[in-house]
């Protein structure tokens, strides 16, 4: 009978969709972010929930200073803004709530990412922000004409055309989009790693274990707690803006908890407070979801699944359920995810 | 240094957070703007303070807004297509949706104008012409209805503070803990048809059936993990899979339609003096305050109760006194749990049962118990009274968008200032 | 004792608050209540500098309360404190009251913890390697440029490799702190604190949890801070060991100080036997 299942399953397209968004956009802007969090998490022990706040900060604060045309228009003085909002955002938590507990300080970090997403959301900004729209407006997004536009095409040194074979095949926007992306997650976790291997990173190590300790040895600990936040808070806006230039335009529904949660559980499953951790969590993450995604559509739609179990447009709710059921059972059975030490995966209370 | 450090932080957030409700434009909405719009009205008379609901052909929610005092209601939309138009109410007394006529209009934007949608209503035939109510008399009812919302974000919240006061975990999964209240509740009247004056015992079996997750919860998940000696953070991360697989489920064997208890449809208003809420509210607000009383007497009165508040205070003192710790927890997962489906059941019988039910009040509910005090039971029902106040009120002002701001904000202003809350005891600091 | 100590100590009135020759703390008025009870209530106390003093007295008595306040790890609802690092030297002097933790630490009054906080997941040399201060290497301006900090890391290198051969834990250098004994850690954790070479070092209850083999060489390494001008501060319980190392004693009891002097100043007060009435150490203070 498993047999029949095989006959009936088209394996090349399950393993080809798998592997073409665990290598795409997707993939690098969640490792990206995730590279941010682990310096948040993994390495310095803080419980940022609100990730998605400095994603939010950055794609909102590039697009929105380019649509207003502010600082001349230029799309890298827009892309400063965000990073430069994301800064903001950051000792906006940071300053108030670092000294708070470890559960306290995650639900004032996801409180804090829900009043940026709810003002942004508001009828009252609809000018600045697009309000529950987004930007840019609808029109021009009709008129397919968007900010990406700048990167995407005016300054993409890729011919127009399709690249690659297969499933994975890329137009030349999409592809230069991964090459930032990827090439970005490069550059973020070499930055990591050698502030890791530093002094600097030693006190950062010694203050997720046991902050007391630090400061008996004369570090401050506030400070360094803060700059972690920094760092860590604009590596994820850069995460938002690719985003941004990949989809084209910012709406406040990208930028809910549940895009955290993605975040959380691509760190868990790779390895927190291991360099390679949220690039092979990511990839990894994506291909196990895209993977189950469609080979239950295919299940469902050649009948296999009977529709009181499952209908084709349940589908897309699995994958959130995949992602509820991956952090708990990570957590529970393998918190040290695929390539993460053991030891450093036990979760204190900070 | 630090405490004014908190308070200058606190300061700036307050402020920001008043610049954005401060009417930045007269008129939020510019003229090419895609919006739907209508008046509500009876004959001649129109009626303010309604609620209107639009959503899009996916069951998303496009905005609410509640009708001025000339009775007119406007709310952008992003661009052509299909949309759901819904009233909410309330009606005063004596007005009615037509006989034949739906609260619910469907309709087809198809070109770049604003459209308009009506709705028919009826008043009584001999009724005079109606009055527009004094706005000191609408602010009273809007207050009023800050209070029964208050009343529901208490009762969903003492759950989440008490298993947090027994054991340490700040539960996320809270919330959909009580949709799943509401959405058996659903499944429950219509299965078994007990609509009208049985429906109290739909809402008793839910409650059954919310306490039997929570014993299930605890016993099949929370009480193993915790004798393994799973840290308090480790399990808080559980407890967010864990509703992330709740609520989808709800997604997926519910549906993603929002709806009503058929006992309970549009009502018209009953007056009790200047107050006018439709009966279902009156019923609600009963209900609840019996019912928050009745918790307190059990935390003060009974040995279960006793035990509790010991458990929660000091749980190593609380077993040298001869406490069974664990049956305790239970208990308190038991009740937090039927609480949460009771408070889920309120919530969608004065507004809708619908999948994201929970993730809409999670945070509300976090507001309540941070304000209140995370571990006690009246901290909950003082947060969570002074938090559904404070935001349903706020909508007399604000955007219907941004009444979660307030509640949010205050949430953030208590971590910074006083992290206990109100009733809390210990610190929180780390 | 050695004897410049003892002559030092010789003209030094035994009695609680006395006035020191030379002194290196000095606490004023420091007041520490918890509900309605008064944890910690110091008229006066001055530390002298150079020597071993240690801190004892009954369980709840305010020892480590005390030693909180004074390293900023604990706020006093009064009261005052001053570090006085050289010696004879009006400038040198800093009111540490309101200052935070790592603030003290850097002006060279280090302490360690009643339970050892030797980092487990980082190995010995790296907990070492901590210890030290005024790292370049740790400024984020720097991390990033190994240039800069590469020279002042073997600097600190052969140092903390030298305090780990003192201190005989050299074979563990390389192994995660979590498997040493607990004997181990809490020579682990002195070694560390001396790292940023302190004025001052506060000890709480280095002897604790120790098996007697280590104990003997543990009270050996503080009587050589002590030689190499270190001046060492340390609560204890073991009557022996404090007998036996202790320069100076101060005696605690329900937040007070009841009784200041040499060993055997203490050992024949009176006071002191009252506040110890019944348990076993009043036994062993008759017998000294």
């Amino acid at each position: 009978m498993l047999m029949n299942l095989f006959a009936e399953i088209d394996v090349s397209k399950l393993f080809g969709l798998a592997l073409r968004t665990s290598i795409g956009v997707q993939a690098a802007t969640f490792a990206l972010a995730a590279v941010g969090l682990n310096l948040h998490y993994g390495y310095t022990g803080l419980l940022n929930f609100g990730v998605v706040a400095f994603m939010a900060a950055g794609a909102y604060g590039m697009a929105i200073f380019f649509t207003q045309g502010w600082l001349g228009g230029s799309i890298l003085l827009a892309i400063a803004s965000g990073l430069a909002f994301a800064v903001i955002i950051a000792l906006s938590i940071g300053l108030p709530s670092l000294r708070l507990r470890a559960d306290y300080l995650a639900l004032t970090t996801i409180a804090i990412a829900e009043v940026l997403r709810i003002s942004f959301r508001s009828q009252r900004l609809l000018d600045l922000t697009g309000g529950p729209f987004g930007l840019p407006s609808i029109e021009d997004r009709n008129a397919n004409v968007s900010f990406a536009d700048v990167i995407t095409v005016d300054w993409n040194p890729i011919g127009k055309g399709n690249y690659g074979a297969w499933f994975l095949e890329f137009d030349e926007k999409t592809l230069w989009v991964m090459i930032i992306g990827w090439s970005l997650v490069s550059l973020a976790s070499l930055l990591i790693w050698g502030l890791m291997r530093s002094p600097w990173g030693r006190v950062i190590k010694a203050i997720r274990e046991d902050e007391d300790a630090a400061r008996a040895l004369g570090k401050n600990v506030f400070s360094y707690k803060l700059q972690s936040l920094i760092i860590g808070g604009v590596i994820a806006s850069l995460a938002g803006i690719v985003r941004a230039f990949d989809m084209g335009f910012v709406e406040t529904q990208q930028f809910r908890p549940q895009t955290t949660f993605f975040i959380w559980t691509v760190l868990i499953l790779g390895g927190a407070a291991s360099i390679w951790g949220p690039i092979i969590g990511s990839m990894t993450f994506w291909f196990v979801i895209i993977f189950s995604e469609e080979l239950l559509r295919q299940m469902v739609d050649s009948g296999w699944i009977p529709e009181a179990i499952l209908q084709s447009n349940d589908i897309a709710s699995v994958r959130m359920i995949l992602m509820g059921i991956m952090l708990a059972t990570l957590m529970i059975w393998r918190p040290q995810g695929l390539v993460g030490k053991k030891e450093e995966a036990q979760i204190d209370v900070r | 240094m630090g405490k004014r450090l908190k308070l200058v932080s606190s300061f700036i957030f307050l402020v920001l957070g008043l610049l954005l409700c401060l009417p930045i434009a007269a008129n939020a909405q510019s003229d090419n703007e895609l919006t739907i719009r209508g008046t509500v009205r009876v004959g001649r008379d129109v009626i303010p303070d309604v609620q209107i609901l639009v959503t899009d052909a996916q069951n998303t929610e496009i905005g609410t807004v509640a009708t001025g005092e000339d009775g007119k209601w406007e709310i952008p939309i992003p661009g052509l297509g299909e949309y759901t138009v819904t009233l909410l109410g309330p009606l005063p007394t004596g007005v009615s949706v037509k006989e034949g006529a739906t609260s619910q209009v469907v309709v087809n934007v198809e070109e770049y104008r604003s459209k308009a949608v009506g709705f028919q209503l009826t008043g009584e035939d001999n009724k005079p012409i109606l009055e527009i109510r004094p706005t000191w008399e609408r602010l009273l009812n809007r207050m009023v209805s800050g209070l029964k919302v208050g009343l529901l974000v208490a009762l969903a919240s003492i759950g989440l503070s008490l298993i947090f006061g027994v054991t340490g975990l700040v539960n996320f999964a809270h919330s959909e803990m009580v949709a799943f209240g509401a959405v058996i509740a659903l499944v429950l009247e219509s299965t078994t048809g007990l609509t009208g004056a049985l429906f109290p015992i739909v809402i008793l079996l839910s409650v059954i059936a919310g306490g039997g997750l929570g014993y299930g919860l605890e016993k099949g998940i929370f009480g193993p993990l915790r004798r393994r000696k799973m840290t308090n953070i480790s399990l808080m991360v559980v407890s967010i899979g864990l509703a992330f697989l709740m609520r989808y489920m709800i997604l997926i064997y519910h549906g993603a339609e929002p709806e009503t208890f058929e006992s309970f449809r549009i009502q018209s208003g009953v007056s009790l003096g200047p107050i006018e809420l439709p009966a279902k509210d009156y019923f609600i607000i009963a209900i609840s305050f019996t019912t928050l009383l009745l918790v307190g007497i059990l935390l003060q009165k009974t040995k279960l109760g006793t035990s509790m508040r010991a458990v929660s205070d000091n749980p190593a003192l609380a077993e040298s006194s001869g406490i069974d710790v664990n049956r305790t927890i239970m208990w308190v997962w038991i009740l937090g749990s039927a609480l949460a489906s009771l408070g889920g059941t309120m919530i969608g019988l004065t507004q809708v049962v619908e999948w994201q039910m929970g993730e809409k009040i999670l945070l509300l509910i976090f507001a309540a118990v941070t304000l209140g005090g995370l571990g006690t039971a009246f901290g909950a029902m003082v947060g969570g009274l002074a938090i559904g106040f404070a935001s349903e009120t706020s909508t007399f002002w604000l955007d219907n968008d941004l009444k979660f701001l307030i509640a949010l904000a205050v949430m953030i202003v208590i971590l910074l200032v006083r992290p206990r809350g109100i009733l809390g005891v210990r610190e929180r600091l780390g | 004792m050695s004897d410049n100590k003892s002559s030092e100590l010789e003209n030094v009135e035994p009695t609680p608050g006395s006035a020191k020759l030379d002194p290196i703390l000095k606490i004023d008025n420091v007041v520490r209540s918890f509900g309605g009870l008064r944890a910690v209530d110091i008229d006066h106390l001055e530390v002298q500098r150079g020597i071993i003093t240690a801190f004892i007295g009954p369980n709840g008595a305010g020892k480590t309360t005390l030693f909180n306040l004074i390293t900023g790890f604990d706020k006093p609802d009064s009261g005052q404190w001053t570090f006085h690092q050289l010696a004879q030297a009006e400038s040198w002097t800093t009111d540490l009251s309101g200052l935070r933790p790592h603030q003290i630490a850097n002006k060279g009054m280090v302490r360690t913890f009643q339970l050892t906080k030797s980092l487990a997941k980082m190995t010995v040399i790296d907990n070492m390697l901590l210890g030290a201060a005024e790292q370049k290497g740790e400024s984020l301006r720097n991390a990033l440029l190994p240039s800069r900090w590469r020279q002042q890391e073997k600097t600190i290198l052969e140092k903390a490799e030298g305090l780990l051969e003192r201190f005989k834990l050299s074979h563990m250098r390389d192994e995660y702190a979590a498997t040493l004994s607990g004997g181990q850690r809490k020579l682990l954790e002195m070694a560390r604190a001396l790292m940023s070479e302190p004025k001052l070092i506060l000890l709480d209850e280095p002897m604790a949890g120790v098996n007697p083999v280590l104990v003997e060489s543990l009270l050996v390494h503080i009587e050589n801070l002590r030689d190499e001008g270190v001046s060492v501060l340390f609560i204890e319980h073991d009557m022996d060991a404090i007998m036996g190392i202790s320069d100076w004693i101060v005696v605690l009891a329900e937040g007070q100080v009841i009784a200041e002097g040499t060993p055997s100043d203490v050992s024949k007060n009176p006071a002191v036997i009252d506040a110890y009435l019944g348990s076993a150490i009043a036994e062993e203070l008759k017998d000294v």
